[in-house]
């Protein structure tokens, strides 16, 4: 039987190359470049090879609806399209100048929790931000019970009209040029996750423990799967997979723990779950290295784990001191993670193995970013400190308003901090050329002679003023006599 | 004939026992003793501990020196801080048993057995602190001057001090179960509860086997007897100390940085602290040699 002929062999292959290389560029919406959603990509790295240089300054500040830390805290990540920075505020979406603040357009949205909005850039070539939005007053009150654990579900006090003013959750899609609705999709129940965006997929999570994939284009449901609990933090995703922190559910008695579920990006079959030892031990937001197929996590006991990507196998656990932070940073050969108390820690990605630590001593609740070969970190009252990579010495600190940082982004020329406060709002720092560096080793570095000394010195002081002083007061207060003290009793000794 | 005489190796005889009195709900177990009690005020006894504490070298430095070393053995664990942790070093138990709860949690995470292990080690480690003050503390009072004979009794008070230890601590995880079932209010005021409880039954127990030399079971059910003597502001005792070294252990006092080089004020507050659980210690011990005599007894029993 003869072959296809010469011309048909080709125009065959001319097909297949169209269909491979064309029908998706048009057919199929994709994430942004740059910093286009939370811990700048779909798989949460928090990486960015280069970018602005400490020092910095304030390049421009904007005010927007976050809200006071007092009241709660949620993930308001900026995120870059194009040339404009957009923040999602509890009951608007603002979109700033990257280049000076300036603002595009402010619009409403539904009150609700603060979260990580996407860019994602339609087959038309129209940019739009997809974010959720709702669930009321009711919603900005933590649905779960009260954890040390910093939450995207932002525990926020009632704003508008009190619990009746509840309304309907869903995923909404922004023409991130004017703000205008593209579409906008119903989801059952409140959303705090923000938007995963993969190649052709917006993925969220809600408080009744589904995940759902929509068409970025059109807000179509592609897949919707129930995993359990309540998921609430940032999920993580490739190509491939979908990783999906779940949280225990509100009654232990439902049965379920806490949980880090691997799902198939195509349909949502769920492929493994990840249980941590102990069960109702927060699972917070994965990060994955794609290339080394490994998924970072901190959890609720103390430890960050690192898991296969393929079965969901633990490859090591590493201590920390207090709960860890919400995300874990991939750098290269390092796996960085923030606790609670503010102390960073550098792990081996391989190994696990801790490189350096360094205690800031300040409340964080952002999760950090790495911009070049430095660690920035956002804490408490404004404060700003980037690490050296190589060493953890800080090498910069500065604080930038009265507010605390609660999520970061960056281009190559700004960093972006969005913070709360009366009113809350986004910060932008650049490189200040004239501004000074400091070399600040961790404190818990042990310096033998400083740490022997500084006891020694309170020790003969306090033992030295006790001394003299009992000396004084013991006689004054006389002998002590105690009735029936009876040394008397004493019995004589039969082998004297 | 030889004066020489044998130390005892309890400072008192076995008191004698009591006639029946009338029976409470809970007399059959500790018995109470009726009428005045010759309890000092609480102001004079703890004047009385804190003189104690401050006098006696083996006390006012020997605080700060073992807070030094099991700064070291801490740091050598891979413990990162911070310092204030130890500011309940020696603290009474069940307050101490915090501190115990918290380096275990810092060290091992708070779970598995490794954990648990530590943890044990940490309450055996408070019950030797406990024992080292209080039967110093008894021979300062009774004999007026520490002396090597406080070795030997401490080979008897150790038993009963870590005993107390393991029962409170035991106490602690009941509170926190009891706490976590009945919510954020009324689980931490019966959490504090317990420890009040725990301070008030048992503190009296380590003093009791210093000065009787006798098993912890005879020891506790004296101590009981001894913080139920009415009129001996036993229970305002346990409520002040629990109260105030609460307040101790979670204020924001110099030292609470995750650091190991603590600055020279981080140690003043952790080792004035510590002198103050010396001080509560101390003063324990003087109440109950103050009482001893008229604490009931519900038989006689031999000693050892």
């Amino acid at each position: 039987m003869a072959g296809p002929q010469l011309p048909s062999l080709i125009f065959r292959v001319v097909l297949v190359v169209a269909v491979v290389c064309i029908v998706p560029a048009v057919a199929w919406a994709k994430a942004a470049e740059g910093w286009s959603q939370h811990q700048g990509g779909p798989a949460r790295t928090g990486a960015l090879t280069s970018g602005p240089a400490p020092a910095f300054r304030i390049a421009w500040q904007v005010a927007v609806d976050i809200g006071p830390l007092s009241e709660g805290f949620g993930l308001p990540t900026p995120v870059v399209a194009g040339d404009a920075v957009i923040v999602v505020g509890r009951e608007e979406v603002v979109a700033v100048a990257v280049a000076d603040g300036s603002e595009r357009w402010r619009v409403p949205r539904a009150s609700g929790p603060t979260v990580p909005p996407a860019v994602a850039v339609l087959p038309d070539g129209t940019s739009v931000v997809i974010a959720s939005e709702g669930g009321g007053s009711g919603a900005l009150a933590s649905p779960t019970a009260p954890s040390a654990t910093p939450s995207p579900s932002a525990p926020v006090s009632p704003v508008g009209e009190g619990p009746e003013a509840a309304t309907a959750t869903s995923v909404v899609a922004l023409d991130a040029a004017t703000g205008e609705r593209v579409w906008s999709t119903p989801l059952g129940d409140v959303s705090r996750t923000g938007v995963t965006l993969t190649d052709d997929l917006a993925i969220v999570g809600a408080d009744d423990g589904s995940v759902t994939a929509l068409d970025p284009a059109t807000g179509a449901k592609r897949w919707s799967v129930a995993v359990g609990g309540a998921v609430q933090l940032p999920i993580a995703a490739t190509p491939d997979l979908v990783v999906v922190p779940v949280r225990p559910p509100d009654d232990p008695a439902s049965g379920g723990g806490a949980a880090l579920v691997a799902m198939a990006t195509g349909d949502g079959a769920v492929r493994w779950r990840y249980l941590p030892e102990l069960p109702q031990a927060e699972v917070l937001s994965p990060a994955i290295d794609v290339a080394a197929g490994v998924i970072y996590v901190a959890l609720g006991d103390r430890t960050v784990v690192a898991i296969a990507a393929s079965d969901g196998a633990e490859r090591w656990s590493a201590r920390t001191n207090q709960l860890g932070g919400l995300s874990s940073v991939i750098a290269g050969d390092l796996v960085l993670n923030v606790d609670q108390r503010g102390q960073v820690y550098a792990f081996d990605a391989l190994s696990g193995t801790r490189r350096w630590d360094h205690a800031l001593n300040a409340q964080i609740l952002a999760p950090p970013v790495v911009v070049g070969d430095v660690l920035i970190v956002a804490g408490d009252q404004g404060g700003v400190d980037a690490l050296e990579l190589a060493s953890g010495d800080v090498v910069f600190h500065t604080a930038v308003a009265d507010g605390s940082g609660l999520a970061m982004s960056a281009t190559d020329e700004l960093l972006f901090i969005s913070q709360a406060g009366s009113p809350g709002g986004l910060v932008a720092l650049e490189h200040d050329p004239q501004g000074s560096l400091v070399r600040l080793r961790s404190p818990t570095i042990l310096q033998p002679l400083t740490m022997a000394g500084s006891w020694l010195v309170a020790a003969i002081a306090i033992a030295a003023a006790s001394l003299a002083f009992g000396r004084w007061a013991w006689p004054r207060l006389g002998e002590p006599s105690f009735p029936g003290d009876d040394m008397a009793n004493a019995v004589e000794d039969p082998d004297a | 004939m030889s004066s020489k005489r044998r130390r005892p190796t309890g400072y008192r005889a076995p008191a004698p026992a009591e006639p029946p009195t009338r029976r409470g709900l809970l007399d059959s177990v500790f018995p109470k003793a009726f009428g005045a009690t010759p309890m000092p005020k609480l102001r004079r006894t703890f004047a009385r501990g804190s003189a104690l504490v401050l006098s006696t070298p083996a006390l006012a430095v020997g605080v700060p020196v073992s807070l030094f070393v099991a700064w070291l053995a801490l740091l050598a664990a891979g413990f990162q801080g911070p310092l204030a942790v130890l500011n309940g070093f020696a603290a009474v138990p069940p307050v101490g048993n915090l501190t115990d709860l918290n380096l275990s949690t810092a060290l091992f995470g708070g779970a598995g057995p490794g954990s648990l292990a530590w943890t044990f080690g940490f309450v055996l480690l408070r019950g030797l602190v406990i024992a080292v003050i209080t039967t110093v503390a008894i021979e300062r009072l009774r004999g007026g001057a520490v002396t090597w004979w406080a070795l030997r009794r401490l080979g008897r008070v150790f038993p009963v001090a870590a005993a107390v230890s393991v029962l409170s601590l035991t106490a602690l995880v009941v509170g926190q179960l009891i706490a976590a079932l009945l919510g954020a209010g009324p689980g931490l005021l019966a959490y504090v509860g317990l420890i009040i409880a725990g301070i008030y039954l048992l503190g009296f127990a380590p003093a009791v086997a210093a000065d009787e030399d006798r098993a912890f079971g005879w020891a506790l059910r004296r101590a009981i007897r001894v913080a139920r003597m009415p009129g001996s502001s036993n229970l305002t005792f346990a409520v002040l100390y629990a109260l105030g070294a609460g307040a101790v252990l979670v204020a924001p006092v110099p030292g609470s940085d995750v650091g190991v080089n603590p600055a020279v004020s981080a140690w003043m507050v952790s080792i004035v602290a510590n002198l103050l659980h010396a001080t509560a210690i101390a003063t324990l011990a003087y109440r109950y040699l103050a009482v001893a005599g008229a604490v009931p007894d519900t038989a006689a029993v031999p000693a050892r």
